[in-house]
């Protein structure tokens, strides 16, 4: 049983790249599906894939080691992107896990701030772009608070299940242990949510990119949103889409990190509950 | 129609010398109909070092009464006296070991992590937490797992861990509640030649609740028989079989035979006199 | 001995004890939904405060009075309702043509485990672009007109609509299946009997997420080009310098989407009542 356990880190490289191969042939088809379709059409909007993956290695990559490889596009555009996103996504974390907790932890705190956490959660938050501006202007901090208010509530919401959900038997086991404030929270409460709220964290991170582009879009001078306008503008539909993959990537980077730290963190929360479906 | 009561009067032994006395204690919930009572007026006591199993039939409030006990729900009426004093919560002195061993057990903590958790916080030297540790899980023979999570143990394993974690504190008084229920036939009875041993060693007097007849009777020195809920003390018997017990030579006993019946006919007679039974005399 | 009755503190099933170590509290006869009207009402006197006190200008934070007022006026105005109209008429269709896409995708996907493998990795990789990245292609290809919201919200909610179908079939508890083929059911009834009705509340968690999902990029595309929409009306109160406006359209939309959140909760408990239970025992 533990011996099992144990043994599963270890894959032979030869498994894992026959599992590669069983995994990604169809995506790979669909590549060049994409790709014989868009020569025979020949759209402008929708250039081949060889096109795009061209206009990728030109627009973010360069030969130069000492820039890691990357382009003077990518720190120009790509960059403050990024910076907006862990700002928004950082605060967010913060004040959702921490409010979170409050009224997980402090029914009156929970029954006070149900209404507004509703409707907070209930208005798009796309449709704050307007008030954004009106208090930010066209700056970063605009970004920042869009990315900050999208990402809160799946957090908030999460943090709470997380703590309303603990097994009733664990808080008596944990009350009959008589543990101080301080341990009981950082031993009981806070890994005994955590399944939840990096559920929460983890649907976030896809809506900050979501609002990261949107507010970049609509208002910005630099950044991935902005680079889309203006390939937009120009007509060069190659570099658009080479911005989309881009953002594709991180995206799939994110979630390999999410799997990574969940892997360790909640290592015994897959063992004890079988995986369910990403609900919520 | 009585039930049968006996006041548990230990012949010769003063009711002050107690480690835990349960005086007229009665819990009731609260729902929208009103107050539904689960236990009430229950009374024994239970003397140092003794080993007490409390039985009754399935949903006679046995879980109830263990956690008023424990101090870990509020009580309705009566009190519970450790010591002398009355207990208003969970205090030193007192563990207890869960049914449901995979949930009262942490599962984001190591073996030993768990084990030492009821030790944080209580001025005791790292190397003093680190030797009890060791010793308390000598003590259920898992000294080999403990940088393990419980999760990669089995059942068994998982509730020894829960034992040792009880047993860590050095408590006056162990408080089980069904703690073997969950668990195969074959690993209940080496749990319980456990449980004999771990109790002889430590001295700890422990309150075991089951609904299992054969294995109060192995276990204890005296049976606690309860009613069907609301439930009442229908029987307090003390057990003289030999001890040490053994689980083939004990059984076969014609007064382990004797007392798994009398036992038996007691906890059949209170479910069938339920819904009649009115106030025990 | 002591024998007076102490007050019942236990209130049975809405207990839940999360609180901590410390023993149970009791917090006095004060109802929940008292408590939500105070958190109401404290933010709006907050917001009245912060605009009497001029920490923020009223040109970009008005009253809450007025907003109130903005919003009843914006309730009976038939341009503004024509609007909303057309902003659920985008929803809908978007909700329509993804679930009549999605859910049989997906179904298929999920029960056969060769394809579900390599078509998850393609789901993957698909749900990894943020939707409104498309937005400036869209509005080249489609135009600023319904369409083009449309489409938008299609690529964004078929996604999770697609994955929790697949999810759903996958996570068919196989001694169901047993149960099902111990009685001899042909494959056609295993899977109206058992696949789908167990699958059923993942599909419907992916509806509803889905379902705000689609509201979102719909206003995000009404904002940021289309003709038509609640979000136009937004946009255009900004540009005319009308702040109580903006905000009573606003909370307006948040009202919208409670009311869709609540409306598909309920649908969700009437269709599938068995989910909720599936929902609670999966913690």
């Amino acid at each position: 049983m533990s011996g099992q356990a144990l043994s599963r880190p270890i894959a032979t490289s030869a498994l894992a790249v026959g599992r590669g191969v069983r995994s990604l042939w169809l995506l790979a088809l669909l590549l060049v599906v994409w790709e014989v379709a868009a020569r025979m059409v020949g759209s402008l909007f929708v250039p081949p894939v060889s096109q795009i993956f061209g206009a990728f290695v030109d627009t973010w990559l360069s030969a130069s080691p000492s820039s890691l490889f990357l382009s003077s596009q990518f720190r120009a555009d790509v960059l403050p992107s990024l910076v907006r996103l862990g700002l928004g996504y950082g605060a967010a974390t913060v004040l959702g896990v921490g409010l979170g907790i409050l009224i997980g932890v402090w029914r009156p705190a929970g029954a006070f701030f149900n209404p507004l956490i509703r409707l907070g959660m209930s208005v798009p938050v796309t449709a704050l772009l307007p008030i954004a501006i009106v208090l930010f202007g066209i700056t970063s901090g605009m970004n920042v608070f869009l990315i900050a208010l999208g990402c809160l509530w799946p957090i908030l919401i999460n943090t709470y299940d997380g703590v309303r959900g603990i097994d009733r038997t664990v808080v008596t086991a944990a009350r009959s242990l008589r543990l101080t404030r301080r341990r009981y929270f950082l031993r009981v409460l806070l890994p005994g949510a955590s399944p939840a709220i990096f559920a929460g964290m983890r649907i976030s991170i896809g809506i900050a990119l979501v609002l990261m582009v949107i507010s970049e879009l609509y208002a910005a001078t630099a950044g991935l949103g902005f680079y889309i306008v203006s390939q937009q503008r120009l007509f060069q539909f190659p570099q658009l889409w080479s911005a989309i993959v881009l953002l594709a990537l991180l995206g799939i980077l994110f979630n390999a990190i999410f799997a990574l730290v969940e892997r360790v963190l909640l290592r015994w929360h897959r063992n004890v509950r079988p995986d369910s479906a990403e609900s919520h | 129609m009585n039930p049968v009561t006996t006041r548990p009067q230990q012949p010769g032994a003063a009711l002050d010398t107690a480690v835990l006395d349960v005086q007229q204690l009665s819990k009731s919930y609260r729902s929208r109909k009103g107050d539904v009572p689960a236990v009430r007026s229950i009374e024994f006591a239970v003397h140092a070092g003794q080993f007490v199993s409390v039985v009754g039939p399935s949903g006679c409030g046995k879980t109830t009464l263990m956690m008023c006990i424990a101090g870990l729900l509020p009580i309705s009426g009566g009190a519970v006296m450790f010591r002398g004093e009355r207990m208003s919560g969970p205090r030193d002195g007192v563990a207890v070991v869960f049914q449901d061993y995979s949930r009262s057990l942490f599962p984001w903590l190591t073996v030993e992590k768990n084990v030492a958790l009821p030790l944080r916080d209580r001025g005791l030297p790292r190397a003093e937490i680190r030797q009890r540790v060791q010793e308390s899980l000598e003590m259920v023979g898992l000294a080999h797992a403990a940088g393990l999570h419980p999760w990669q143990l089995s059942g068994g394993m998982q509730q020894r861990v829960a034992i040792a974690r009880g047993l860590a504190v050095r408590p006056e008084m162990l408080i089980m509640d069904e703690p073997f229920a969950s668990v195969d036939a074959q690993t209940r009875a080496s749990l319980e030649d456990l449980l004999l041993k771990v109790w002889a060693e430590t001295g700890t007097t422990v309150l075991f609740v089951t609904h299992d007849i054969d294995e109060a009777v192995y276990l204890s020195d005296r049976v606690v028989v309860l009613s069907q809920g609301p439930s009442v003390v229908v029987a307090d018997l003390p057990v003289t079989l030999d001890r040490p017990r053994d689980q083939i030579a004990t059984k076969q006993t014609p007064l382990f035979g004797e007392l798994r019946e009398h036992v038996y006919s007691l906890v059949m007679a209170s479910q069938r006199r339920t819904s009649l039974s009115g106030e025990p005399s | 001995m002591a024998s007076d009755v102490h007050v019942i503190d236990q209130v049975e099933a809405d207990a839940r004890p999360t609180g901590g170590p410390v023993a149970a509290r009791r917090w006095g006869p004060t109802p929940d939904w008292v408590l939500g009207v105070a958190g109401v009402v404290t933010m709006f006197v907050l917001w009245d405060l912060v605009v009497r006190a001029g920490a923020v200008s009223v040109d970009s934070l008005p009253y809450p009075a007025d907003t109130l007022q903005r919003a009843g006026e914006l309730l009976v105005d038939a341009t503004f309702l024509t609007e909303v109209v057309q902003t659920l008429w985008a929803w809908l269709l978007a909700m329509l043509v993804a679930s009549a896409v999605g859910i049989p995708l997906g179904l298929l996907l999920g029960y056969f485990s060769a394809l579900y493998r390599p078509s998850s990795s393609v789901v993957h990789a698909g749900r990894s672009i943020p939707s409104s990245a498309f937005l400036p292609i869209a509005i080249l290809m489609f135009g600023l007109g319904t369409q083009m919201k449309v489409s938008l919200a299609i690529y964004a909610i078929f996604w999770p609509i697609l994955l929790n179908s697949m999810y759903g079939v996958r996570d068919t508890e196989p001694l169901m299946l047993a149960t099902g083929r111990s009685m001899g059911w042909t494959r056609t009834r295993l899977l109206t009997r058992v696949v789908l009705p167990s699958a059923a509340p993942a599909i419907a968690t992916g509806l509803r997420v889905a379902s705000s999902t689609a509201l979102i990029v719909v206003l995000s595309a009404e904002l940021l080009g289309a003709t038509n929409g609640v979000g136009t009306v937004i946009t255009t109160y900004q540009q005319a310098q009308r702040p109580d406006f903006v905000y009573a359209g606003i909370l307006l939309v948040g009202l919208l989407g409670m009311g869709l959140y609540y409306g598909f909760n309920l649908v969700e408990r009437l269709v599938v009542p068995w989910g909720q239970a599936q929902r609670e025992g999966g913690r």
